[in-house]
């Protein structure tokens, strides 16, 4: 696993890193970090949401309100859960918006 | 019977009399009141998913059952003030959030006299069995449209809470003013053998208001036990406020493992009792059970 994320015209560590605005980023985290209760937890494109942020079963649900509110898009239960990884959810975000 | 004049799918107006099926010594069966308050949850939810409960089907086909979290209630006098002919009103609503996550709120309440009312807060997932057995029960959600139940923009703290002490985030909660701090402490342990009779619903799980019941039976117990002589315990201390934390069920052969946790008097005629349930095969945690229990004069 990296340190932070590079934003930038320079380099992109992670190719997922340039699916999203670094607003966009910036926000996911944060849903993310309310949905574990961690203020301060560092995130990582390849942290696993369960095993290495502590997200619960029910922090799913709670992650997808937040994110279908956020950024205005429907998550269905089945993409959700097909979601390992932070760069996965980041992919997912990105799909549905482009994909409508 | 029960009357019914809800305005809306999702809202519950009933009114009903209180008789000897709703009692148990001297005054109002708690166990009554679960079932009832866990009834009409589940008739607002299948009536905001316009079906019935045997439709109600994940996107893959399986049946779904509701699976109870959480419930709290809180009654401004004991529950043993609740008489025999008295007629109550319940009022209701259920609520979402996301598609998974569905909490009513109820009053439940004397019409003759306001100051007998029982505030109650339940909370419920889907879920659906992973094999034959009840150990397993995995979290689903219902095929059916939800469109008609108001949809919460963000989690309730009934729910948070609950999250928050299951990932250990959270270490007390409050309950009728009183702190109960969680722990795992064994001050007494009994062995509770299921009675199928009684504990199990219609489904073969154990029934949500048979935790309760099953705590209040090992903790009669124990108090009984402490003061063999007057009067038992069962008919002096009746529940006034109640908050408890569903974990996992378990199948018929099993023996559930009951730890008295806490015990506090908080002044002459009040005590805060903390207990947990243990499934024994794998001593899985099934229910943490936060009682505060008032002296019947």
């Amino acid at each position: 696993m990296g340190g932070g994320f590079a934003f930038g015209p320079i380099h992109y560590k992670y190719p997922t890193e340039r699916m999203i605005e670094a607003t966009e980023l910036a926000q996911l985290k944060a849903i993310v970090r309310e949905s574990v209760f961690e203020e301060d937890l560092e995130i990582h494109p390849t942290d696993h949401l369960v095993t290495d942020l502590g997200l619960d079963s029910m922090g799913y649900v709670d992650l997808t309100v937040k994110i279908e509110l956020t950024f205005g898009i429907a998550i269905s239960d089945k993409a959700i859960r097909a979601v390992a990884t932070f760069q996965d959810l980041v992919h997912l975000i990105t799909q549905t918006k482009t994909n409508g | 019977m029960d009357s019914s004049a809800a305005s809306a799918p999702t809202t519950c107006q009933v009114a009903r009399k209180i008789n000897m099926p709703q009692m148990c010594i001297d005054g109002l069966s708690e166990n009554w009141l679960f079932k009832y308050l866990g009834a009409n949850h589940w008739e607002m939810l299948c009536r905001g998913l316009g079906t019935d409960s045997t439709h109600l089907q994940n996107e893959d086909g399986e049946r779904l059952y509701a699976s109870f979290v959480r419930i709290r209630m809180d009654a401004a006098r004991a529950i043993c003030a609740f008489r025999e002919n008295e007629h109550i009103t319940l009022n209701g609503q259920l609520q979402r959030y996301g598609n998974e996550m569905y909490f009513s709120d109820f009053a439940f309440t004397s019409q003759a006299d306001a100051t007998k009312t029982i505030q109650a807060q339940l909370m419920t997932i889907f879920s659906v069995r992973a094999s034959s057995g009840n150990q397993k029960l995995l979290r689903s959600e219902a095929r059916q449209s939800n469109a008609g139940i108001t949809a919460l923009k963000t989690m309730p703290a009934f729910g948070q809470e609950y999250r928050k002490i299951k990932l250990q985030k959270l270490t007390s909660i409050r309950l009728k003013g009183h702190e109960f701090v969680l722990s795992d402490a064994v001050l007494f342990e009994k062995e509770y053998r299921l009675n199928p009779y009684y504990d199990v619903n219609g489904v073969g799980l154990i029934y949500f208001a048979a935790y309760p019941t099953i705590s209040d039976s090992c903790e009669s117990h124990y108090f009984n036990t402490l003061h063999p002589t007057g009067k038992r315990w069962e008919q002096q201390y009746f529940t006034l406020a109640r908050d408890l934390l569903y974990y996992a069920n378990c199948e018929l052969s099993d023996t559930i493992i009951y730890r008295l946790n806490q015990v506090e008097h908080v002044d002459a005629d009040t005590v805060c009792i903390s207990s947990s349930l243990y499934r024994q095969s794998d001593g899985a945690l099934m229910a943490r059970l936060f009682t505060v229990k008032g002296l019947s004069r």
